[in-house]
């Protein structure tokens, strides 16, 4: 065993903990960046398009299947198996491949109980935070890791104290036809922002438009994750000592209920004891809530933060809906990866539920995707086939986006004793299932987004509301991407993880620093709100270093 | 994971199921690189490879826009998936047994007789036809051309699309 100390120890270097160890190592602080994969090569993963996000059927991802990387899930229904995260697990983690869609949760978002009222058999809440709270760190995670985008006249956008740092990107043929069909039927197109630069950023140049960007890493570093922007500034600042392949295995708590520091196992099985003064959670919703529950001590037997039993609770994600269909005429040229057109007008207060979701274009879709994609009168295979994807694939065109999901107090993940890790450690299980609420939302959505697929001219449309048609899902959405509010913030213990500033209660240097503390996920992508809370909760520390004893 | 580490790791009780899958990465990259028409089947016999691209090309038959499954290689993307720690490792043995029963027999025909091995072999024909060529099959982005895709700006390590 090899004992060390350091000010501050961060665990895991995704989205949230690279901006964390950003601000705690620029403020001199001495930091420990603890990640289990490793750095992404790009000549490794490259182009591979059966080992992405999208398209697994090879392997999940950078980093995904290594035994000491791997963490699996179980639903509780038992049908899906020994299921992958679909986040990487290297340093910038899912940042490396995302499809980097950058959105500011809505005003609403965040006082959604207030906004609807108490809605039966769901934990829908108020965030002890408000979006004006919030508002200079999204600025902060917009220009730091670098975000382009243009809000036009979408009127349902929370409002901006700065412009974006970059401008849009120039709209892509089929995002152009969507929002002339949108602004048509009397709704609001806008630019979908990115964490990508659409102009050279901070050093680093402008997307070339590739045709696939989602799931791959990019070649010319225009695509802004952790990796590439945040963690080499900690990194230079001379405090950040980032360490690869280390998996955290316990906080550690003495018996007098304080934290002292995290165990670790390096490469080499070596286990390391580091002794800190603050403690930043920042593995995901998943695995902040797996490492709590698994540090038990004598005062914290349910684990830490966990007397009330809250930690794992109300975690949710996204139910994805789409149309997707084919037009008479080629859509696309050789320019990527689409996805500029985006519309909020169902985000909130539609009739019969609460919530809504965003529809956009979506990312072009490779051959091998169009390919798996059956249309009625067209063979499996054989000549018609071929003809078939020669004739259409460009014309393609595809409307999808996530609804937000009402948080539950039952849908949650716990440890499950029977499955081990390669360190002999429980996996996780997944308890729960869909609320109707969210049921009758994707039904809704997915009509929406069929319907204008078929103004946009497409034919043979097929589509999705996501899970079973017929009703509500068995289970909640796995949280494979978008996991969040494993350890929500809020005002009262008893029903929440962590106070308004990402503390977990009784553990004054324990902070989270990433989605786990959502109250609930928004109708898009979450990551640059989890950056935002990431940058607040680091400043918090640094502004109170003396509280902790830095 | 370096080589080295996964084959120490695949020689640690309880870990070879991670290795397996770690150690793809590394091995795509050396077939990546290093790969010629010539490299000899990893998983196949050279009748069952004859068998498979047989099949393969009926489910992808060449035509005047772009070549056939035979020709885009796909035979060698489902080999390198099959062979010892890839992913479709698990999968040999039902490709061995089929690949016996089918000869003679048309594609369609042997969709009629073994439904369950057909969909498996439809699946990965299009993989290999459908992908990108660093993965083993579509060789000269032969489905790329035909969808009117462009081989991918910025991306693309010049000679190495035509070695593939």
């Amino acid at each position: 065993m090899i004992r060390e100390t350091t000010d501050a120890v961060v665990v895991g270097a995704g989205a949230g903990g690279g901006c964390a160890a950003k601000v705690l190592a620029c403020a001199g602080i001495k930091t420990m960046l603890l990640e289990r994969g490793e750095w992404a090569k790009s000549d490794v993963n490259g182009e591979a398009d059966l080992c992405g996000q999208r398209n697994p059927a090879l392997v999940m991802g950078p980093g995904r299947l290594g035994a000491r990387t791997r963490t699996c899930h179980f639903h509780d229904n038992g049908g899906w198996g020994v299921v992958n995260t679909w986040n990487a697990a290297c340093v910038g983690s899912g940042t490396v491949t995302y499809g980097a869609m950058a959105w500011r949760f809505l005003e609403k978002d965040f006082r959604l109980k207030s906004h609807y009222g108490e809605v039966p058999n769901s934990s829908l809440d108020d965030w002890p935070i408000t979006y004006d709270d919030l508002e200079p760190y999204y600025y902060q995670a917009e220009c730091e890791v670098g975000v382009s985008g243009d809000n036009g006249d979408n009127p349902f956008t929370a409002p901006r104290r700065q412009p974006f740092p970059m401008p849009a990107f120039a709209l892509d043929p089929e995002s152009q036809l969507f929002w002339d069909v949108a602004k048509k039927e009397g709704l609001h197109p806008f630019h979908c922002s990115f964490l990508r630069n659409s102009v050279p950023h901070n050093g680093r140049p402008a997307c070339i438009h590739q045709h696939f960007c989602v799931g791959f890493q990019c070649p010319i570093d225009a695509k802004n994750g952790s990796q590439n922007t945040v963690i080499p500034v900690a990194i230079k600042s001379g405090n950040c000592d980032l360490r690869i392949r280390a998996m955290v295995t316990e906080l550690l708590v003495d018996d007098n209920g304080r934290l002292t520091g995290v165990k670790y196992v390096d490469e080499n099985d070596e286990v390391h004891v580091v002794t800190a003064k603050v403690v930043v959670l920042a593995a995901g919703s998943n695995e902040d809530a797996r490492l709590m529950l698994l540090s038990k001590s004598r005062l914290f037997k349910n684990g830490v933060g966990n007397n009330h039993d809250v930690v794992g609770r109300n975690i949710t994600s996204h139910a994805y809906i789409d149309a997707n269909g084919f037009l008479d005429y080629d859509l696309h040229t050789d320019a990527g990866p689409g996805t500029g057109t985006c519309i909020m007008d169902f985000e909130h207060d539609n009739k019969g539920f609460v919530m809504g979701g965003m529809l956009h274009t979506d990312f072009r879709w490779t051959p091998y995707q169009v390919a798996n994609r059956q249309v009625a009168g067209v063979p499996a295979w054989g000549k018609a086939r071929k003809d078939f994807m020669r004739v259409n694939y460009k014309r393609f065109i595809r409307i999808c986006g996530p609804i937000q999901q009402i948080p539950r107090w039952d849908n949650r993940v716990v440890l499950d004793t029977s499955r081990k890790d390669y360190w002999g450690l429980p996996f996780l299980r997944a308890l729960g299932q869909e609320h109707p609420n969210d049921y009758k939302n994707r039904v809704f959505m997915a009509a929406k987004a069929r319907e204008l697929v078929e103004k946009c001219g497409a034919h043979d449309i097929s589509g999705s509301c996501g899970w079973p048609k017929d009703g509500p899902s068995k289970s909640w959405s796995f949280g494979g991407q978008h996991q969040s509010g494993s350890c929500r913030m809020g005002t009262d213990p008893r029903k929440s993880v962590t106070d308004k500033w990402s503390r977990v209660w009784d553990f004054p240097n324990l902070v989270m620093a990433d989605c786990s503390v959502h109250v609930n996920n928004g109708g898009m992508n979450p990551v640059l709100t989890g950056m935002a809370l990431a940058f607040r909760a680091a400043k918090h520390i640094v502004d109170n270093r003396r509280e902790v004893g830095l | 994971m370096t080589r080295k580490q996964f084959l120490k790791c695949g020689l640690t009780a309880g870990a070879a199921a991670g290795g397996i899958a770690a150690g793809w990465f590394g091995a795509g990259l050396v077939e990546y690189m290093g790969a010629s028409p010539d490299t000899p089947w990893k998983a196949f016999t050279p009748e069952e490879a004859e068998e498979v691209e047989r099949l393969a090309e009926e489910l992808i038959p060449a035509d005047e826009y772009a070549p056939g499954a035979k020709d885009a290689k796909v035979a060698r993307f489902i080999d390198w998936q099959l062979a010892p720690h890839r992913p479709y490792e698990k999968h040999l043995p039902e490709y061995r047994k089929h690949l016996a029963l089918s000869k003679g027999r048309s594609a369609a025909e042997v969709e009629k007789q073994f439904p369950a091995f057909f969909k498996m072999l439809l699946a990965h024909v299009n993989q290999g036809y459908y992908s990108h060529p660093c993965q083993g099959g579509n060789v000269g982005f032969a489905s790329y051309r035909l969808c009117g895709l462009s081989t991918i700006t910025g991306r693309n390590i010049p000679g190495k699309e035509n070695h593939l």
